[in-house]
């Protein structure tokens, strides 16, 4: 009966806990979904647009601002289809698991810090769990079941290859991915990424573990299934695991895209290019004694800023990518993953390695 | 609501979720349903370990078992083109409602006959136990010999498989 008594027992802290988990989780949610999902939508028409010397969407709005909003509806009053042979649940289940597990990620991405009551700066972010970046990893994993289900629930052939290629192309970059990751957390000495950024306060892990930031970056192109991976929006041999979809189950493989790229644009700059901090050999600390601007108090958002700035870098150059290369074959795109990236990622460890053992001595 | 209860239903309910689920693994008639709820119950493990504060393990679970090892399941299991029809007779509808009835109803039964799950809680561990610092440490001291014997027998699978699959394609 003990649990019964209990039950009747309001505790304050738990419920201002959940209410204050469930509104940092509104907040973050929000801010992707009505901010930097369509933003990401229109800057990649236009930089697009301007790549190929074109205007791109100027008529909706001004500059063409709603033209993403006009898509969006447009989409929603599309027909929702379903093929007949489908497996409805799955089929309905597809795009919401490639959805989850992408917005799960983002719990441990922190985005900028502020001064705790016992002076330490402390990283803004949903759940500051030990595990960080393998606990992204590990949910980030899981994104491959939504184009695996989605291409086989579809019951065409087509959607089944395209699912199953895209989800052996998902799995082979992951290793190479995670190995680099590994370098980072080597260096760091720990996995949160909050901590990963505070260690980079001397130096940029970009510098010692260079060649892991290439691998790393090639693979977050493969893993969110952009040029030049894009093969299952291959115009030459379209067998996409989304090619059944219609309507705003599309749209929600579309945003799932952009939600990918978003993260992996943020784990760059988090993990290699210093998260908030200002230059390799300047921080915030030494502006704040050079200005008198208090950073870690009232000012605590333009580390922020530089954050966002930094991701809007690495995003325009995913944009400027798949306008600009071509396509890999898919034997090429295996043999590429297996045979370069992975010997690759452990020269890389090899490296960081012998670095730590070298500036351990110095 | 106490932190207490609060922990108890997310321990029963994980416990009651992985042990419904594994029954559903072996007694369901569609291999893909199967290995799809294997991995939900690999996922309801993972809380459990999450619970014992074995974070690690419960990270290194879903990495390899749910994100590498089950997606190879499903790959064959879609090669082989395993009739679809069989998801769509009613039983599995019924199979899906019975499911979600016995996880309510397992629920309150077990929190009141075993009282408090979070004893486990309470009983105090090192530090860093279950953190990667605290496993890595004793991976590498107390259990080196064992960790390195399981490299080789897995270095040896890895060969093995590398030499079956060549041999094949010539």
């Amino acid at each position: 009966m003990s649990t019964l008594s209990t039950w009747l027992v309001a505790d304050a802290t738990l419920l201002q806990q959940v209410i204050s988990a469930l509104l940092r989780i509104g907040v973050v949610l929000a801010a992707l979904l009505g901010l930097a999902l369509p933003g990401m939508v229109y800057f990649e028409r236009k930089i697009s647009a301007w790549i190929q010397g074109r205007l791109g969407p100027n008529r909706v709005g001004p500059f063409g601002l709603l033209q993403v909003l006009a898509d969006g509806i447009k989409l929603i009053f599309k027909e929702d289809l379903a093929p007949k042979r489908a497996v409805k649940l799955l089929f309905l289940l597809g795009p919401a698991f490639s959805f989850l597990p992408t917005f799960m990620a983002m719990a441990v991405i922190p985005f900028g810090f502020y001064q705790a009551a016992d002076g330490m700066a402390m990283p803004i972010l949903i759940a500051d769990v030990d595990i960080g970046v393998i606990y992204l990893l590990a949910v980030a994993s899981l994104a491959v079941y939504g184009i695996l289900i989605g291409g086989w629930a579809s019951s065409n052939k087509y959607t089944l290859m395209g699912g199953l290629r895209s989800s052996a192309q998902a799995i082979s970059y992951e290793i190479p991915l995670g190995l680099s990751v590994i370098g980072i957390v080597m260096l760091a000495g720990s996995a949160k990424l909050g901590d990963i950024v505070a260690a980079q306060e001397s130096i940029w892990f970009v510098f010692p573990a260079h060649i892991g930031f290439w691998v790393f970056f090639i693979c977050i192109f493969a893993e969110t299934n952009r040029l030049p991976f894009d093969l299952p929006e291959g115009e030459t041999e379209i067998i996409g695991f989304h090619i059944e979809y219609s309507s705003m189950k599309f749209a929600t493989f579309y945003m799932v895209e952009y939600a990918h790229m978003i993260l992996g644009s943020a784990l760059s700059a988090l993990l290699f290019f210093g998260g908030w901090e200002l230059l390799p050999w300047y921080t915030w600390n030494d502006l704040a004694h050079l200005t008198g601007w208090d950073f870690y108090g009232v000012l605590w958002f333009i580390p922020s800023l530089w954050l966002v700035a930094k991701i809007a870098l690495f995003l325009f150059v995913f944009i400027w990518v798949r306008w600009t290369l071509p396509r890999f074959r898919y034997d090429q795109l295996m043999s590429f993953g297996w045979t370069k990236l992975l010997p690759v990622s452990l020269i890389n460890l090899a490296v960081v390695a012998v670095y730590m053992i070298w500036t351990m001595k110095g | 609501m106490s932190p207490q209860l609060f922990l108890d239903i997310l321990t029963y309910s994980a416990m009651s979720l992985t042990v419904v689920l594994s029954i559903v693994v072996v007694s369901a008639r569609s291999p893909i349903f199967a290995a799809l709820c294997l991995i939900t119950s690999l996922l309801t493990a993972a809380v459990l370990f999450v619970l014992l504060k074995a974070t690690f393990i419960a990270a290194a679970q879903v990495l390899i078992y749910a994100g590498g090892i089950l997606v190879l399941f499903i790959y064959i299991l879609m090669l082989l083109g395993v009739e679809s029809s069989l998801w769509r007779r009613r039983q599995k509808i019924i199979l899906v409602a019975l499911f979600l009835l016995m996880f309510v109803a397992g629920l309150l039964p077990l929190s009141l006959l075993f009282g408090p799950a979070a004893d486990i809680m309470s009983t105090s561990v090192a530090d860093d136990f279950g953190t990667i610092r605290g496993f890595g440490s004793l991976l590498l001291q107390q259990y080196a010999f064992a960790f390195e014997i399981i490299s080789v027998v897995l270095v040896a699978v890895i060969v093995g498989v590398v030499y079956l699959t060549r041999k094949k394609s010539r």
